[in-house]
């Protein structure tokens, strides 16, 4: 009886994804701003499908199932729909390698040591005192510190990349380093 | 309220995308190729010593036997000891000190030495890329930070990833092709990217992060790992080890609890005490760790099954980065969402070099990585059944001939068909190895599924091979002007304007 309604569940929730991937494609295909009421449907298969996983395998497994199954059904509806017309393809040219210039090489390298050694300091600064600060047990502070510094991490080597104005992330992102310095140390 | 990011961030975006994706694409590309195959590590670790017999039918008084027997040949004694009990996935009871291990016979007897070189050697360069481990676990997972770096960057970037969610045009293997390629796999694959990311920067920064915050706050950085990981008991009672008794109290305390491994900590000394690691239904957490003495009394748990939220979350991160849960079928999707992932990876570098308009070494080198990883794993695992021989240096030495070679041909399409030739031709003497070596054993359960897939593999490197060389298939080739798309409505001009520029 479990291992029927168990079957029932995870070919629900795989009908209801599948459903709603291929009514999310109609909409995109047809119209250039998607007819609302498919798109609202197939959202709401989404979140059938969802629920199906979380019955199926608990809200652990099931979150994870709901996150993943859509990414791997669409590659075979996104290989079925794809243009495969040929296109005339012209060959590029061939040229020896250029050898990389001083201020170029000097450029990337301050960004470089900018996003390993500015970008792990902050990150640690940042979500430490964020973390310390939290009205939470010690071990949830402590993890919420080692999870979601790298997170941090990322982002500030994203913005250290991006601005054209390196001294603003820069300035920012000491001033803010030394304000969570001062915060954990006097807390 | 209009969330659409103007011109100049998502210029900005596509600039710190390309500069964050050039720094981490060839590791990248290598820790998602090895991580992948990771997945199926269990798999991988039971194919390369088929002739291991297996059994799920243990009898715990054996198995008990067994383990206080090794545990008493002082020459192995190590700090730790293992004993890993056998389960549908691995159906095979091994014991194992902190260098070497032994599989265990129905009768209790020594069997075999565990020998799993080739799976080690995958999985250590997943985690470490061969590099001392200190070192290289804290870059890889530092890739996992810059991957969240290139995620956020890549979304805001391409302003219309979402809009053009079905829009796939596989036109030869052009710069479009590649964009396309990686703009859908990126968008489609976000969550678990995202996932993969966070998982994995985890796993390397946990240590020196702790570290830092005990400097910061003036405490112990052994205290606290401990209050994470939890502290060891106090023990009262030494001696052999009654596995059995505590297997049969566990039964009785946690019925649903699946033992899969048993540590003994400090042993051979006073502080000896063992620790049952057994998976929860339907729990993301890897295990939660039963205490017990020697004399099988029950001393406590260390809390990863409904402790502090923060123990759970910390206890779940192998499951949620390998997928070794839920049986196959997850391992399959997370096959496949790796695969995604490492296919970003390399067009991501390939749209790089076709922006620049013409080719040169680094065309070159970076066809000779590409397909070399997959020739030098297929080099390692051909020599790890042949002559019982992996190493690192056979690795990099078999990459660095590719890129060499990839060099003197000055063509990477050509390269490129060369190195599929020699992974075919490597993919298929080692199922001919295989099946010498191991005999009927190589079509048994332990190694069907792998061999099966080495099959599947060479088939797919045949067709490949088959198909004509043409210089479409260089990335670096740019694509003539687009005709009609199919999908008119759809033919987002604003995205052929953006990579016409790019």
């Amino acid at each position: 009886m479990f291992a029927m309604t168990a079957w029932l569940l995870g070919a629900s929730a795989v009908a209801c994804t599948v459903a709603a991937l291929v009514l999310l494609y109609r909409s995109w295909s047809r119209t250039l701003s998607g007819s609302r009421a498919t798109v609202l449907t197939a959202w709401t298969l989404l979140l059938v499908a969802s629920a199906c996983w979380v019955a199926l395998g608990g809200w652990e497994f099931g979150t994870i199932y709901a996150i993943t199954v859509p990414s791997v059904a669409a590659l075979p509806l996104l290989w079925l729909v794809a243009d495969r017309r040929t296109g005339r393809v012209v060959a590029t040219p061939r040229r020896r390698l250029s050898k990389p210039s001083w201020t170029g090489i000097a450029k990337h390298l301050r960004t470089f040591l900018l996003v390993v050694v500015l970008g792990i300091l902050a990150s640690t600064l940042i979500t430490s005192a964020v973390g310390l600060l939290l009205p939470f047990g010690e071990i949830n502070q402590l993890v919420f510190i080692v999870c979601v510094m790298p997170t941090v991490w990322g982002l500030i080597a994203f913005w250290l990349a991006m601005d054209a104005d390196r001294r603003r992330p820069v300035l920012s992102l000491v001033a803010l380093s030394a304000i969570s310095l001062v915060a954990i140390l006097i807390r | 309220m209009d969330l659409t990011p103007s011109p100049g961030l998502v210029k900005r975006s596509l600039a710190a995308h390309g500069w964050l994706g050039l720094l981490v694409g060839a590791l990248m590309y290598i820790v998602c190729l090895t991580g992948t195959l990771s997945v199926f590590y269990p798999e991988f670790e039971r194919w390369e010593q088929p002739q291991v017999r297996e059994s799920l039918d243990y009898d715990p008084v054996v198995l008990e036997r067994a383990f206080n027997d090794f545990l008493a040949q002082e020459s192995l004694r190590t700090e730790h000891m293992y004993l890993n009990l056998p389960t549908e996935e691995i159906p095979r009871a091994s014991v194992s000190n902190q260098q070497r291990g032994w599989f265990v016979r129905e009768d209790g007897s020594l069997g075999d030495e565990v020998e799993h070189e080739w799976t080690h050697f995958i999985i250590n360069t997943h985690l470490y890329l061969t590099l001392p481990e200190t070192f290289g676990i804290v870059l890889v997972s530092s890739l996992g930070a810059m991957l969240v770096g290139l995620i956020v960057s890549g979304l805001l970037a391409h302003p219309r990833l979402f809009r053009d969610a079905f829009h796939l045009r596989l036109r030869g293997n052009g710069r479009l092709a590649q964009t396309d390629i990686h703009n859908r796999l990126s968008v489609w694959g976000a969550p678990f990217h995202l996932l993969i990311a966070i998982t994995g920067a985890y796993f390397g920064l946990v240590t020196p992060v702790l570290g830092v915050v005990a400097e910061l706050t003036g405490r112990d950085a052994q205290t606290i790992v401990s209050s994470v990981f939890g502290e060891e008991p106090e023990v009262k009672e030494t001696g052999e080890i009654r596995l059995a008794a505590a297997l049969a109290e566990l039964s009785a305390r946690a019925p649903a609890a699946n033992p899969f491994a048993v540590t003994v900590h400090g042993a051979g000394t006073e502080r000896q005490f063992l620790e049952i690691h057994a998976s929860h239904p339907g729990r993301m957490i890897y295990s939660e760790n039963y205490r017990y003495d020697s004399a099988g009394n029950y001393l406590g748990k260390a809390g990863f099954s409904d402790g502090e939220v923060g123990k759970q979350i910390v206890y779940s991160m192998y499951y949620l980065h390998f997928g070794h849960f839920g049986g196959f079928a997850v391992k399959l999707i997370y096959f496949v969402l790796g695969l995604t992932l490492t296919v970003v990876s390399v067009t991501g570098i390939n749209i790089w070099l076709s922006k620049r308009k013409h080719r040169d070494a680094l065309n070159d080198i970076w066809a000779g990585i590409v397909w070399g990883v997959p020739v030098a794993l297929s080099a390692s695992a051909t020599s790890q059944i042949a002559f019982g021989f992996v190493s690192p240096v056979l690795f990099w030495s078999v990459l660095a001939m590719c890129v060499a070679w990839s060099l003197r041909r000055r063509e990477p399409a050509r390269a490129r068909q060369d190195l599929i030739a020699v992974w075919a031709g490597l993919v298929g003497l080692l199922l001919t190895t295989h099946l010498v070596r191991f005999g009927v054993d190589a079509l048994g359960p332990a190694a069907r599924t792998i061999n099966t897939a080495l099959l599947l593999q060479l088939g797919l490197l045949v067709c490949l091979l088959r198909r004509r060389r043409t210089d479409r298939s260089d990335p670096s080739a740019v694509a003539a002007p687009e005709r009609q798309e199919r999908f008119e409505p759809r033919a987002s001009p604003e995205l052929e304007k953006t990579e016409a520029r790019a």
